[in-house]
């Protein structure tokens, strides 16, 4: 077991080292399936905020956060009987990629956590969840490890900490998925 | 159908075109030919492509690719005497070719789309030749340089290719197919288009 706060304290390319060892250890080199939910609070006519610097950069996505007190983190912590999430609407446009990346997601352990609770938490503990909100396009890619994960509209699905992932929109139309991250409370757990 | 009277046409008149086609066929995918580790040049120059542009008729014609505005890729094109392209013809063995080496750097992609290869025709085929080969008789193949890094994506149909360097797949003319490159190495490959003499099928 590793600390997840100890981890996600280290610069990302040390966290990298520590990630790929323990992917190559592992079997299995992929996504899991979580089932499929139509998610109702879904925040579709917000604003999102592009990371896109300019036109000619490709590797960026549109995201809006979640604040905390919004219906749909509350339905999202709900459904996967969460106590600590971070939710972020996002959109691959046409023509947009994500690199080949490990999540160390650090706002989630240091501001959506207590501090009293951050040093509980081991690595294994983090919840990550990917929720696609639209039928798969030709074009639209998403490599976890070594699967090409194919999906419907509300499919949810989810990896370890360890896991490299990518994503491509080399279709025409928007790829909007939910990116939820989160912690049960290890008290909880505990009991 | 006539190869010539395909990509005489508009590249968004021969989309719907691809499509029905692509629709109709059963096998949604790419065909793995072989592994040949071919002699490369390595010391040669490339240029910048954007295939959200294609030439038709001497002009460039906006394709209507949504996304394509950000695909780009690097090329070289190789001239119909040298060596390399006489190595690639004999080893297809097919006539009039067109080929090139394109490199898909770190965060590059080429959108899906379907290949005209107008130029294979129009450029590299006698005229004589031209009106004589149909759509099905194009030769179209992929040869991977590199072994295939994680993050590097090439889906042809519905499949997704894995590849070793010298990996040979071929597909039809209907076959959509896009590229992405989320790898931190460039991502090589060599690029054939072409046609056996009509007049010897």
């Amino acid at each position: 077991m590793i600390s997840y706060y100890e981890l996600a304290t280290v610069s990302y390319d040390d966290f990298a080292i520590k990630a790929w060892e323990k992917y190559y250890a592992c079997e299995h080199k992929g996504a899991t399936y979580y089932g499929n939910h139509q998610f109702q609070n879904i925040p579709w006519d917000i604003e999102m905020h592009s990371t896109t610097e300019s036109d000619a950069q490709r590797n960026a996505v549109d995201k809006y956060y979640c604040p905390p007190d919004s219906n749909i983190v509350a339905e999202v912590r709900n459904y996967f009987d969460i106590d600590y999430v971070d939710v972020h609407f996002q959109n691959l446009r046409a023509g947009m990629l994500t690199t080949l990346h490990f999540d160390v997601n650090r706002s989630l352990l240091l501001q959506c956590a207590p501090e009293s609770q951050q040093m509980k938490f081991q690595a294994e503990d983090k919840h990550r969840y990917i929720v696609f909100l639209q039928d798969q396009q030709p074009g639209q890619i998403f490599q976890v490890g070594e699967e090409y994960v194919t999906w419907k509209a509300g499919d949810i699905m989810g990896f370890p900490w360890y896991m490299p992932h990518c994503t491509a929109n080399c279709g025409a139309p928007d790829r909007y998925i939910l990116s939820i991250i989160g912690l049960r409370d290890p008290d909880r757990v505990a009991t | 159908m006539l190869l010539y009277d395909l990509i005489s046409m508009p590249y968004k008149e021969f989309v719907p075109v691809a499509w029905q086609k692509y629709n109709e066929s059963e096998y949604k995918g790419a065909t793995y030919v072989g592994n040949h580790l071919f002699d490369i040049p390595y010391d040669i120059e490339y240029k910048m492509q954007y295939p959200h542009l294609y030439d038709h008729n001497g002009q460039n014609e906006d394709t209507g690719i949504k996304g394509a505005e950000r695909s780009g890729f690097q090329q070289h094109r190789f001239s119909q005497d040298s060596d390399f392209v006489q190595e690639v013809k004999e080893y297809f063995q097919i006539d009039y070719i067109y080929c090139a080496i394109n490199n898909l750097q770190h965060q590059m992609m080429t959108a899906m789309h379907f290949d005209l290869n107008r130029s294979a025709l129009i450029k590299y085929t006698p005229l004589e030749k031209q009106k004589k080969i149909l759509a099905e008789d194009k030769h179209r193949y992929i040869v991977f340089l590199q072994d295939q890094e994680m993050g590097q994506i090439f889906q042809v149909g519905e499949q997704y290719l894995s590849w070793k360097a010298g990996d040979i797949y071929s597909f039809p003319w209907y076959m959509p197919h896009c590229t992405a490159n989320c790898s931190a190495e460039d991502r090589f490959l060599l690029s054939v288009a072409g046609f056996v003499d009509p007049d010897t099928l």
